[in-house]
């Protein structure tokens, strides 16, 4: 009796072995998974840009604004707004078409103004952007006179923001 | 257990299972297969057994086929024979006995029984599944620092792929910026619409009726209101607008790259 006590003893350590090690593989192989997971997340990552192709922003740029970076496009708004309306337009829309980074902190905005004025007000744009060559430039300008002398006009202007 | 070696299949004539008494019975059954055979004896085994079909074990085998029918020889023997010492180490019980005329060897299960070799083998269980454990709890532990670095990394990886991807948009956009803005460091609209106003008004300082006007870093293109206005813009290098009279009024003349260049 005794002795059959200690076979069954045995045979439960034995079933109990064979358990222990089917449990044993499934860890391993739930381990060889994460690595295999994490490994093959890493080797899709996409590759680091080298840290020397960004160009830098030349020297002479001079920002005319600093703007908020959460909000750059208000800040521009306002700035043509009232910049354009001492030169005598009456801005009626401006939409910053795009914000990017020109390095050293600094950003190219290009900025589409819509606005009515006559042709000497255009001249006076051009003659202030021409003196704020560091800072702005005119893409494009298109104007229609109208029979009042004033007419509608169209620029598209690059900014340096802060 | 399967057999291991041919004692467990034969029996020593000469030993004292010899005596052990085997009730032998012939069967005929509508089946050639020794298990369903076996499922209709085992259902049948309390009209076919003088002993209670609890204190006694059977064997099965097939002897011959005739027509439709199988003759099969039924061995029953008492569970209690089993227990003799001459059996303690036998997995199967095979013994022979004479049925229908011919020599049977019945296999009885010995369910209690416990070979030589189950019991050197059972000997390491106990340490088997000590080390068995210890290599579980390992691998176990082992897993769930792996689950945990998982789930770490791979935010981690994946915010570190954001990162390297808002980079490269930003040197790419960068770089655009860079190539439209010195793209206007010769000339803009600004600079050539009063380069080419300075030389409308060179020669002459009266006031020009336009229009319209477009100007961009290439060209400027203006549109007089009357022929003088056309002349006059001729006269500074304009050329009139494919498709249009050179004296027409509302002609736009051009002023190329080769004007204020």
């Amino acid at each position: 009796m005794r002795l059959n006590a200690r076979i069954w003893i045995n045979r439960a350590a034995a079933v109990a072995c064979v358990l222990l090690l089917g449990l044993a593989i499934a860890s391993a192989v739930a381990i060889a998974g994460d690595v295999t997971t994490v490994n093959a997340a890493r080797a899709t990552a996409a590759p680091r840009p080298a840290t020397g192709s960004a160009t830098t922003a030349p020297a002479a740029l001079k920002p005319l604004l600093r703007a908020n970076a959460a909000t750059p496009n208000v800040a521009v708004g306002e700035f043509i707004n009232l910049r354009l309306g001492d030169l005598g337009l009456f801005v009626s829309a401006v939409d910053v078409a795009s914000v990017r980074p020109l390095g050293n902190g600094l950003k190219l905005a290009e900025v589409r103004v819509t606005a009515a004025g006559s042709l000497s007000d255009i001249a006076s744009v051009a003659n202030w952007v021409a003196i704020n060559r560091e800072a702005v430039r005119l893409k494009s300008m298109t104007v229609e006179q109208g029979a009042d002398g004033r007419g509608g006009c169209t620029l598209v202007l690059l900014m340096v923001v802060a | 257990m399967p057999l291991d070696s041919v004692s467990d299949l034969t029996l020593d004539l000469s030993s004292p299972a010899r005596e052990v008494e085997v009730m032998t019975r012939v069967l005929r059954l509508p089946t050639d297969s020794v298990r369903q055979a076996r499922a209709i004896v085992r259902m049948q085994l309390d009209r076919l057994s003088p002993l209670p079909v609890d204190l006694i074990v059977f064997d099965l085998v097939r002897l011959q086929r005739a027509g439709g029918e199988t003759t099969f020889a039924l061995g029953i023997l008492r569970r209690s024979a089993l227990l003799e010492p001459a059996f303690a180490n036998r997995r199967i019980v095979a013994l022979a006995r004479s049925a229908d005329g011919a020599e049977v060897v019945f296999r009885f299960r010995n369910a209690s029984a416990v070979d030589d070799r189950e019991t050197r083998w059972l000997a390491h269980a106990p340490k088997a599944a000590a080390v068995a454990l210890g290599l579980t709890a390992v691998l176990l532990a082992g897993q769930i620092r792996a689950d945990q670095w998982r789930e770490t990394r791979l935010p981690a990886i994946a915010a570190e792929q954001r990162i390297a991807a808002r980079a490269a948009r930003d040197v790419r956009d960068q770089t655009a910026a860079l190539t439209d803005w010195r793209s206007l460091d010769r000339s803009d609209a600004a600079t050539r619409l009063l380069c080419i106003a300075s030389k409308i008004t060179a020669g002459d300082r009266s006031p020009l009726a336009l229009a319209g006007a477009a100007s961009d870093a290439s060209q400027v293109r203006l549109t007089p209101l009357d022929a003088g206005g056309a002349t006059r813009l001729s006269a500074a290098g304009g050329k009139a607008a494919p498709g249009g009279s050179a004296a027409g009024a509302t002609t736009p003349v051009i002023f190329g790259p080769e004007v204020c260049g």
